[in-house]
This record gives C-alpha cells, structure tokens and sequence, in this order.
C-alpha cells in the first residue's frame, strides 16, 4: 500500500488502475483527476518522513486497495448524514472527510456522540480545508471521485475479510488542566455562554481576563479519552469561534501549558499503543503551527494535516489513525 | 486474567457477561483507568444514556460486551483493570 505524495500524472494511473484510494491535496490538483474509485478532500499541508510540508504540487495517497474485500463510495448531506452509520459494513471502517464550516460538518460533529450505533465501526477522517491564508476566501471541498463538492461529506465505506478488524485511535498530547470547570448549557459551536464556578460568564472574557494562552484547547475527557475543542480568538467581535461543538453535562477545562517537547511527548504516547499496522493517519493544523512541525519528522508517521480530526467524534489538535490487524 | 480454561490460548476469552464489574463499568459507578480509546467512548456513552433513562443496564452490557469480543485483543490490558481490581 502507497502513501506517498504522488503527482497528478501519477495519481491518475492508479486511479485508472482501478485502485482504492483515499486522497488529499490542493484543489488545483485533485480537479485535474480522472473519475473512479477514490474519495478526496481539500489540503495543501501534509506530514511526511522528510517532516511537515506545505505543497500545491503533490497529492497524497493513502491506497486501501490490497486490504478491503468491498467497498461503496457515498456522499452524504447534513439531511442524512446519520446514515452512514446503517451504511456500514459489519465488519469494516467508515472513512469520512467533511468540509469545514458547513452544515453537514456541523450536523455531525453535534450529533454523531448521540447516534446509539456509533461505535459499531470505526468512523476515521478528517475535515478538509485550504491554504491558511485563503480561508475565508476559498471554500474547502470534498471529492467523490472527481465530482467536487462544498457542501457534501465524501464517506467510503469498506469492508475487511473476516479475520481482520480494524481500530479508530488518538494521540492526544493535550490534558485537562488543573483550572476551573466550564460548563455549557447548549449544545453547540458558537457557544461563549458558559458556566464557571456557578457562575454564568463569557466564554472570550474568561479566556482573555484569565491570560489564557489562544492556542490551547479546552478538553473534555470522555471515560478517560481527552478530547479537545480548538478555537480561534475574534478580539473585534470578542468571540472564541469553536472548532468543535461544546455539550452540556461535560466538564471543560482548559488544557495545561503546552510547554512540552511535542516529538518526545508524541512519540512517547505512540509508544504505549500497538499502532503497527497504521493505514490511515491525519494530524491538526493547530499542531502543525503551534509546534512548528513544518520540516520536523515525528515518528516517521505522514498524512494530512487538517481542519479537525475524526475518529468517531470531531475533534481538535488531535492526531487520529487507522489500524487494521 | 481469569478466562476459566487452562489451555495455552490464542484467542483471549471475555469474562462472563453476568461478572459485576460489567455493571459497574456501563454505569460508570466505578472509573477505571482505560487505554482503548473506543472502550473509553463507549463507557462515557453508556454511562451518559443509562443516567438519562435512554438505555437499560443489561442492554449497556450487552453492547460494550459485544464491542469487547469485537476488540478483544487490543482490550486485554483494560480486562485486566477491571476485572482484575477490587
């Protein structure tokens, strides 16, 4: 299986070949891409083993060709994106990529947690973006093959042999820090109305009056998992515009400092998990800035680096990955 | 980890379904220091939907049960935890 960066004359040899392949690149290059049995999705940030890299020259190709027995290619709107859940193979993973900031990326990350079957398969993926400079500009997009879309989930549905299973997991170097407890009342990404110490305050104000450092998240810890909400700070409308949606009945913290040595704390965690037979991995934009990744190799692992991460949930300065064993 | 057979196995076995600590897991009554991160999940749904009436305690077992024999070589370490602790 490849996962290399790949030219756009390379990619559509494979594509023509009939490979099943899980891409990400520039816009300008998966347009140029013949149709077949590929879903894609908007990124010119990648890891790689010669470290991070920011190219509109290569595509990068995760090819699942040699280890699914079936597939279907579906794209899903906001209106029946629960679906992909019944849409599964039983025995198989779903790979998703949704694009940032619209209503089918919302309407997942706010109600996959509910969705009674969510955890049956692994759901792994990522949300597809643009060059940092060009959002709000540019609208980020998703592929069924080459039919492009801004408002579509690309969803591939696979299906493993019996004696393999395959594993939806995160590195997280985040933890719940030692502050206060942030409740929120409502569900939901725009929320700055929270609870704090009983007290109802603004979620911006907190941060700011607090000298909070902007880039870290608040994290939440789901039966020992830490999963983490990133914001960006707006100083002209005093907001924290979320990247992933608050719930009510959870306790938020703000992450402790992230003063840490990212490689050595990264490599350490992956130490501790069996994540020998990866075959899918994507890491956060956040973390490719906040720790200055570009041109560092961490633990040889490559991929995408995106707009948020899925591994069952959408999540935030989060690498996720895909075993299959 | 207790699997009732002195075999030299392959395959690890799950502890039987009608052991307590199943119980204690779905509803989070007790709070184990997990690693596998879809076991994690799963416990904080179950616990979440049994405390709001949506799921009953014996369905919670059967599907983090049914999940554990899914995964049951990469929840080995956790089968330890719980079942292994006072």
């Amino acid at each position: 299986m490849s996962t290399h960066l790949h030219t756009v004359e390379e990619v559509s040899k494979l594509i023509k070949e009939g490979r099943k392949l899980l891409l990400s690149g520039d816009e300008s290059l998966l347009t140029q891409l013949p149709d077949g049995n590929w879903v894609g999705g908007t990124i010119p940030y990648f890891m790689t083993t010669g470290g991070g890299l920011f190219t509109q020259d290569r595509i990068y190709v995760n090819d699942i060709s040699d280890i699914v027995t079936d597939f279907s290619i579906v794209s899903y709107y906001e209106n029946d994106i629960s679906q992909i859940v019944t849409d599964s193979f039983d025995n198989g993973f779903t790979f998703i990529i949704l694009p940032a900031l619209t209503k089918v990326w919302s309407k997942y990350a706010l109600e996959s947690p509910e969705w009674r079957n969510l955890y049956v398969n692994p759901i792994i993926g990522w949300v597809s973006g643009v060059k940092y400079e060009d959002f709000g500009k540019l609208q980020p997009k998703t592929y069924i093959g080459n039919k492009s879309s801004a408002n579509k989930a690309a969803v591939l549905h696979a299906r493993l042999p019996y004696n393999k299973v395959a594993r939806a997991e995160i590195i997280n170097v985040y933890e719940q820090g030692n502050g206060d407890n942030i409740f929120f009342e409502k569900r939901g990404f725009g929320n700055n109305e929270c609870l704090i110490n009983g007290e109802k305050r603004n979620l911006y104000d907190y941060l700011y009056e607090n000298k909070i450092d902007e880039t870290l998240p608040l994290v939440a810890n789901y039966g020992g998992a830490s999963l983490n909400v990133g914001s960006i700070w707006n100083k002209e409308t005093k907001r924290a515009d979320l990247f992933a949606p608050v719930f009510p009945e959870t306790v938020y913290r703000v992450a402790k400092h992230r003063d840490i040595d990212y490689a050595a704390e990264f490599k350490e965690k992956l130490s501790g998990k069996d994540a020998s037979n990866m075959v899918f991995s994507a890491t956060c934009l956040f973390n490719y800035v906040n720790f200055g990744l570009e041109g560092k190799n961490i633990a040889n692992v490559t991929g995408p680096v995106t707009f948020g991460e899925i591994a069952y949930h959408v999540v935030n300065q989060t690498f996720v990955y895909l075993v299959v064993e | 980890m207790e699997n009732g057979n002195s075999q030299n196995i392959s395959e690890p076995l799950l502890p039987d379904k009608q052991r307590p600590e199943w119980r204690l897991l779905v509803k989070g009554e007790k709070e184990y220091e997990l690693s596998n991160f879809v076991l994690q999940l799963k416990v904080s749904q179950t616990a979440t939907d049994i405390k709001k009436g949506k799921l009953s305690v014996e369905k919670a077992v059967d599907e983090i049960y049914e999940l554990c024999e899914k995964y049951k070589h990469a929840v080995v370490k956790d089968m330890k935890v719980i079942f292994s602790s006072n």
